[in-house]
């Protein structure tokens, strides 16, 4: 023990990590599965949200039916894209100081079309994972499938679909 | 199958009984129902290794195998070989080499390990890499992690 805490001491010093192994503290417990990751917490009453996913690149979202996905007992909330622009500003991703940087604005589920497979379209939220992820499958959505860009080399070229409608 | 499934099994020496859904797998059991949240829940689909668990002496993945299959069976989990001391010289060299970042894939890596130590134990450095590669780590890398593995077979002998 006495070597840690030396350890602890000599790193406490300006620049004092150069050169040097750093102490891992929480190591043995890691290597005991003593952790705490985040899935580990369980609080009272809490819930687990799932997501429904896009399963084409590029798609037009035409209709969200969400009706036998909120009748399902245990679900305690099925988020539409729509509902969730109203409490939240989508995020922009530009630096300040870097002139002519553009960013579509991100909303956390797309509003009209999915930009990517695997995007996160509706989110539903359960009692229990189970329950959530049962409902995420009675979700229907009504896609327009739309090209994909799957080339970064002519994604600028004029020919190119337009992924983001903004930019 | 029905919905729900009684199961009995030894859970790190100590006899559990309870009522499960049929589809609950072992990893979502244990740490759900049992509180044990040293396995890890990666990909749930027997890639990652995370979920790695000691079932009737043999590591299985604790996401592609259900809670009903273990009815009657012997599992094991980091937290049991933690506390009977049976892995500690590995553990111990995780620790001393650094083989660990963020800790998610150790529990998981270190009953595989185990395994293997006890089904090979001169394994060569190549054969160690092979026998962990469904163990992802994703910070680390797999170096330390054999070196480690090394180390404890070193030092195991005298500890």
């Amino acid at each position: 023990m006495n070597e840690v805490v030396a350890d602890r001491w000599i790193l406490d010093r300006p620049n004092s990590y150069i050169g040097r192994s750093v102490p891992r503290p929480n190591a043995p417990r890691l290597a005991e599965g003593r952790g705490t990751f985040v899935d580990d917490i369980e609080l009272k009453r809490m819930l687990h949200a799932t997501y429904v996913r896009s399963p084409y690149a590029h798609a037009r979202i035409k209709s969200i039916d969400t009706t036998a996905a909120k009748a399902l007992p245990g679900v305690v909330a099925v988020v539409t894209p729509k509902e969730m622009a109203k409490i939240h500003d989508p995020w922009v991703g530009v630096l300040t100081h870097l002139e002519g940087i553009k960013s579509a604005p991100q909303y956390a589920l797309p509003l009209e079309k999915a930009t990517w497979q695997g995007e996160a379209v509706v989110a539903v939220v359960a009692n229990t994972r189970a329950t959530a992820e049962d409902a995420a499958a009675l979700v229907e959505i009504d896609w327009e499938v739309l090209p994909p860009v799957t080339d970064a080399e002519t994604a600028t070229e004029g020919e190119t679909p337009l992924i983001h409608n903004d930019l | 199958m029905d919905m729900y499934s009684d199961i009995t099994l030894t859970v790190n020496g100590e006899i559990v009984t309870r009522c499960v859904e049929s589809r609950t797998n072992l990893v979502d059991f244990l740490r759900y129902e049992l509180g044990l949240t040293g396995s890890h829940v990666g990909c749930e689909h027997g890639v990652c290794g995370a979920c790695t668990i000691r079932m009737d002496g043999r590591i299985v993945r604790g996401c592609l195998t259900l809670a009903a299959q273990a009815d009657g069976a012997e599992v094991w989990t980091i937290e049991g070989v933690s506390e009977t001391n049976e892995i500690r010289p590995l553990q111990k060299a995780f620790v001393e080499r650094n083989a660990l970042q963020c800790g998610f894939c150790t529990p998981g890596m270190l009953l595989t390990i185990a395994e293997l130590m006890e089904r090979k134990p001169d394994a060569s450095r190549e054969e160690i890499r092979e026998f962990i590669s469904g163990n992802f780590c994703r910070c680390t890398g797999y170096q330390a992690i054999v070196d480690a593995v090394e180390i404890a077979r070193e030092k195991g002998a005298n500890s």
